[in-house]
């Protein structure tokens, strides 16, 4: 029914029942599945009122978390990787507003389903960031699924 | 993610806020707004209006000039460090401009207004000065619309502007204050920030938090906020989360503190040492001291050279906590730290601006011997030679009342206080020095002949209305003109800083609090607050300040 899906995931227990339906859809179907993973643009905006420190120290500062992002996130495409290995799945990363990155990307990857997960009661550790629907809807390029 | 190159800013908003500043410095200058700026009570700082106006103006001129013919350019360092922070330094300084000559005095004049309605000032509860304000609109803007495109180079300007205002401040300690204050910093820092940092440590061994996220925690709750937090989370290998956890816990509680300690001193009758170690201890990031200071009392810098003092001994204990949390946590993971890694990297080098400047005014450099201490008068106009709103109110009052016994000379020289708010001469004297100043000495003789009188009994006046009298006297004897200016550039400094550092705290960043992190940083950081609160009201007394 759908060829190309992309499932968006940050590792959390929601996501990852997106990514569990995304899977079995793309089982199903044998589509191509890619898993989006965004990095929070607003990671930018944490340094904020620290005036005290030299330039390198920030420097330092933006390399250390930028390599645990991508720690974090290695992390989560290892465990996916290993889940769903025969259905090869293709990794994407991008760093800005999550409603406009899951645009962008299904758009680039010509993606034809998004499913993502659903928003739960309380947020899971990490950067607490939600979709908000208004943005998204509007910009969505094909059918979005949310999964249960 | 801090990496971002920021791309050439527009032109039409550089020409936009050139034309407004040449534009209000053309109707100072005309006169044509001296009537609305007396209503504001502002009019005693025109010329430093027109100066600024012409200034920010012509420089917006040419940096347009400048952005439109290197539009098709490659970006060089020369467009990266100044062409492109111009526009939103000039931006940062019109909105400084509005605040300090037009928000403020409408606010004033809005909350008493309000008084009858809601029983209280809300202008003296929320201490709703330039400063506060200024943080205010700066959160405001970064939160609503977003910092402009434009402004965005510029805006990062406002760190080094800060630290420049320190630097500045140095110049304004005699070696006997240092020395004393000094001290009482020294003991009480090393004491709350040490035990605070200890008990977060504790806290988080009692709630079952990971290492990490307890000593990323206990550095920003101890030392200096977020500050501490990125110089410390790459040492205890602090997680994405537990920086979040971190930096959000400690903003929103910096910007409650910064908000509820100039009340609480206010209302408890702080003196101005007493606020000043109390905020300088209990207030978690180092600008918010100087705003709460500033809050507290922006008229004179009493309350700011405490504050910086317990600050900037505050900051020198972060390499020392960086130290400790390096080897509490890296004997647990095999991890090793050069001690250029700890120490040498993690120094604040603009404490050593602050002490050459200290040094340089303490062997004279700035105020030749005859300026020294009271025999230099300066009579002319600025905020800083006025006395507090409190005072303000007290010397009304009496006016008011009628004071009993008071020569002609004495009740007129009273009155014009509580017309201008400092000793001077008249407004429309200005600019004929020899007859502003003859009026002014003749007011202080005459207002020093009231304190001579009380002091010899032979007239009653209350220990309040002396003091704001005194201040008011004291207030005119300064060191050196060098002193003023650099007093004066200072105060701007502080004011553009602390607008732009403002518009760093955001919606998104203070949200990310939350779990028990949020608990620990609130036991800990409110634990501190009032203990520090407690030792400086029982111990700290208040030490003679110039």
């Amino acid at each position: 029914m759908f060829a190309n899906i992309l499932v968006a995931t940050h590792g959390t227990p929601g996501a990852q029942r997106a990514e569990q339906l995304a899977a079995r859809l793309a089982g199903d179907w044998g589509a191509r599945l890619t898993v989006l993973s965004v990095v929070n643009a607003d990671w930018s905006l944490m340094t904020g009122d620290d005036w005290l420190n030299s330039s390198a120290t920030r420097n330092h500062f933006a390399d250390y978390v930028e390599a645990e992002i991508d720690r974090e996130m290695r992390a989560v495409w290892e465990r996916i990787r290993e889940q769903i290995a025969p259905l090869d799945p293709a990794f994407v990363r991008r760093v800005g507003p999550l409603e406009q990155s899951i645009t962008d990307a299904a758009r680039e990857t010509g993606a034809d389903l998004i499913v993502v997960g659903t928003r739960q009661q309380r947020q899971a550790p990490g950067f607490r960031a939600r979709l908000d629907d208004r943005l998204l809807h509007p910009e969505l390029p094909c059918p979005l699924l949310v999964a249960p | 993610m801090a990496h971002g190159e920021l791309d050439r800013p527009g032109c039409a908003p550089v020409w936009i806020v050139s034309v407004i500043m040449l534009a209000y410095a053309a109707l100072v200058q005309s006169g044509a707004v001296t009537d609305a700026l007396k209503y504001l009570h502002v009019h005693k700082e025109m010329d430093t209006m027109v100066i600024l106006g012409y200034v920010g103006g012509i420089l917006g001129v040419v940096t347009g000039v400048l952005l439109n013919a290197r539009r098709d350019k490659a970006i060089t360092n020369f467009d990266t460090f100044v062409i492109n922070t111009i526009p939103g330094i000039l931006f940062i300084v019109l909105l400084a401009m509005t605040i300090r000559w037009f928000a403020e005095p409408l606010v004033v004049i809005a909350s008493k207004g309000l008084e009858g309605a809601f029983g209280f000032s809300m202008y003296k509860v929320l201490n709703l000065n330039y400063v506060v304000l200024g943080i205010l609109v700066g959160i405001i803007i970064t939160n609503t619309w977003g910092i402009p495109h434009f402004a965005a180079s510029g805006v990062k300007t406002a760190r080094f502007v800060l630290k420049m205002g320190v630097i500045l401040l140095g110049a304004r300690y005699s070696f006997a204050e240092l020395a004393k204050l000094g001290m009482t910093s020294v003991w009480m820092i090393g004491f709350f920030v040490l035990g605070t940092v200890f008990m977060v440590l504790w806290l988080g061994r009692i709630f079952n938090q990971p290492k990490s996220m307890s000593g990323v925690l206990s550095a920003g709750m101890g030392v200096c906020g977020v500050s501490a937090t990125v110089a410390c989370a790459p040492v205890v290998r602090a997680r994405c989360s537990e920086m979040a956890y971190t930096i959000g816990t400690i903003l929103g509680f910096g910007v409650l503190c910064m908000f509820a300690f100039p009340t609480i001193g206010k209302i408890v009758g702080m003196t101005p040492t007493q606020f000043g170690a109390w905020a300088g201890t209990g207030i978690l990031n180092s600008a918010q001291v100087a705003a709460a200071c500033l809050a507290y009392n922006a008229v004179d810098i009493k309350t700011l050279k405490v504050g910086e003092i317990f600050n900037i001994t505050r900051v020198l204990f972060l390499p020392v906590i960086v130290l400790v949390l390096a080897m509490w946590y890296g004997r647990e993971v095999g991890q090793k730290l050069s001690f250029k890694e700890v120490v040498i990297d993690k120094f604040p080098l603009f404490i050593l601006g602050f002490l050459l400047l200290f040094l340089m005014s303490s062997v004279g450099l700035f105020s030749p011997p005859s300026h020294y201490k009271g025999k230099y008068l300066d009579f002319s106009y600025s905020q800083r030679t006025e006395v507090t709103p409190e005072e303000l109110e007290v010397v009304k009052g009496a006016v008011a009342q009628g004071v009993p016994g008071l020569h002609m000379e004495e009740a007129e020289a009273l009155s014009d206080l509580a017309h201008q708010r400092q000793l001077a001469g008249n407004f429309a004297d200005k600019d004929n020095s020899a007859v502003y100043d003859t009026t002014a000495r003749k007011r202080m003789d005459a207002l020093e002949s009231i304190l001579a009188r009380a002091k010899g009994k032979e007239i009653a006046i209350s220990a309040e209305l002396k003091s704001a009298v005194n201040h008011a006297v004291k207030q005119v004897h300064k060191k050196s003109k060098t002193i003023v200016a650099l007093t004066d550039a200072m105060m701007w400094f502080f004011a553009y800083g602390l607008i732009g550092l403002g518009m760093q705290i955001t919606r998104k960043a203070i949200a990310q609090a939350g779990s028990w992190p949020l608990a620990i940083g609130l036991i800990s950081g409110v634990t501190k607050a009032t203990l520090s609160f407690l030792v400086v009201i029982l111990f700290v007394k208040e030490v003679v300040l110039k």
